[in-house]
């Protein structure tokens, strides 16, 4: 891939990509429901 | 960074005034992210896992501190894809950070003058790996997201030690998990890591560095991944006469530019790489190793090493993961070749650092690796 224009494109994609997945593990969106450590999850369940 | 900003601001009048004002953006937008990456995600974040890190059943069949998807949830032989996917989803902040905080290190080094920066950033040998590690330790990252931070050095000009010693200083000398270390774990196995890192730092990376120069035909040359005066046309202008407008502009526009450059390159293999190690996770998980009847055995020293050096985990997950395994039964031999070897290189940084360096480099810090998490495993063990 030597064309500059199609890299810079394609690295554009990339690292919105990778700055959504960020996005939501930060929870920006308020979407997540990831499971916290099972340590985390039996004390809350205490 | 801050003997990089020291040596610039501690240089005659005359040599202040031919200093690029582009460097200073580009040092303005390293620390703008790293302060933001810092203060909002990474620090928080950090304290956030010292209050679960001691609770051994944290890493209980996980790979990660939170999961998205549960390993145990999908059918049989299916779990290394949720193992990727939650590896991913742990990186993807400090990846996220990394592409950027190495684009504008690639824009500080490339714009800086070349005479500082050969004093500092050139410098090799075990000096030159003290420099990289100096600069590693405030980043707070693992070793799969401290390497695109490096290369960001080593495309910008720095030494191969400079750039490989980015990587130990973040990984190994993470200042959270040291503490937690020698707050949580016996003391021999703190000051096997301490040992452990020191000895990656300032013996090995400086021999892996001189022997791959002897061979200039495959040693990786620094500063020709993507200068950026030449990505822009903007060689044959003279720094001095540069307006501070001017300046922000190529600064910025340089700082984009090698960040697409860091995404399109490092984001795919790191993620493929992620999922490798959901493999490796999912035919040999390490608390495999308590139930085997090997628990005290060099054995069991040998394959705790060789998962530890293959597998990445993100910052600090070793600490529980190795609470975990002592807490399972697990001698403090192998339970200390796994504290040793997991946060050091791995796949990930192998997978993201092969093209700029060659595969002899990583594959030299694997090796060492796991050398050295093995010695340290049978030492701590035998005493």
């Amino acid at each position: 891939m030597r064309n500059p224009k199609l890299r810079t494109f394609i690295g554009a994609i990339v690292l919105t990509v990778m700055g959504l997945s960020a996005s939501y593990s930060l929870n920006l969106f308020g979407v997540r429901d990831s499971l916290p450590p099972p340590a985390v999850r039996e004390q809350a369940q205490n | 960074m801050a003997q990089v900003l020291d040596i610039r601001l501690e240089g005659s009048l005359e040599e202040r005034q031919a200093l690029d004002r582009r460097m200073y953006v580009g040092l303005f937008i390293l620390f703008g992210i790293l302060a933001v990456f810092l203060g909002f995600t990474r620090l928080p974040t950090a304290i956030g896992k010292f209050a679960v890190v001691d609770q051994a059943s944290t890493s209980l069949n996980q790979t990660t501190f939170g999961q998205v998807i549960n390993p145990e949830s999908l059918r049989s032989g299916f779990a290394w894809v949720a193992h990727g996917i939650n590896l991913w989803d742990a990186n993807a902040i400090g990846m996220f950070f990394a592409i950027l905080l190495g684009g504008a290190a690639l824009n500080t080094v490339a714009f800086a003058p070349k005479s500082k920066i050969g004093s500092w950033l050139g410098k090799t040998g075990v000096a030159g790996a003290a420099i990289g590690g100096g600069i590693g330790v405030p980043l707070f990252m693992c070793s799969a997201c401290s390497a695109p931070v490096s290369l960001g050095f080593f495309r910008g000009g720095a030494a191969l030690e400079t750039s490989l010693g980015v990587i130990l200083g973040s990984s190994l000398f993470h200042p959270v998990s040291m503490l937690a270390i020698f707050l949580l774990m016996p003391i021999q196995m703190g000051l096997a890591r301490i040992a452990f890192g020191l000895t990656l730092l300032v013996v090995v990376v400086p021999l892996v560095s001189r022997i791959a120069r002897r061979n200039p035909a495959s040693c990786p040359v620094p500063g020709v991944g993507g200068d950026p005066l030449n990505l822009l046309g903007l060689a044959s202008e003279s720094p001095t006469q540069l307006s501070w407008g001017r300046a922000l502009a190529d600064g910025g526009k340089g700082w984009v530019n090698n960040s697409l450059e860091f995404a399109l390159k490092l984001g795919p293999p790191m993620l493929i790489a992620g999922f490798a190690v959901g493999i490796v996770f999912d035919l040999l998980p390490p608390q495999a190793l308590s139930g085997t009847g090997l628990a005290a055995s060099w054995v069991a020293i040998i394959i705790a090493a060789a998962i530890g050096t293959v597998v990445q985990v993100p910052g600090m997950f070793e600490i529980p993961l190795t609470l975990g395994l002592l807490a399972l039964g697990l001698d403090i031999g192998p339970a200390t070749a796994m504290l040793l070897a997991t946060p050091s290189f791995g796949i990930i940084s192998f997978a993201v650092t092969r093209k700029d360096l060659g595969w002899r480099i990583p594959a030299s810090m694997l090796l060492a690796t796991f050398v050295l998490a093995s010695a340290a495993g049978l030492i701590v063990g035998a005493l």
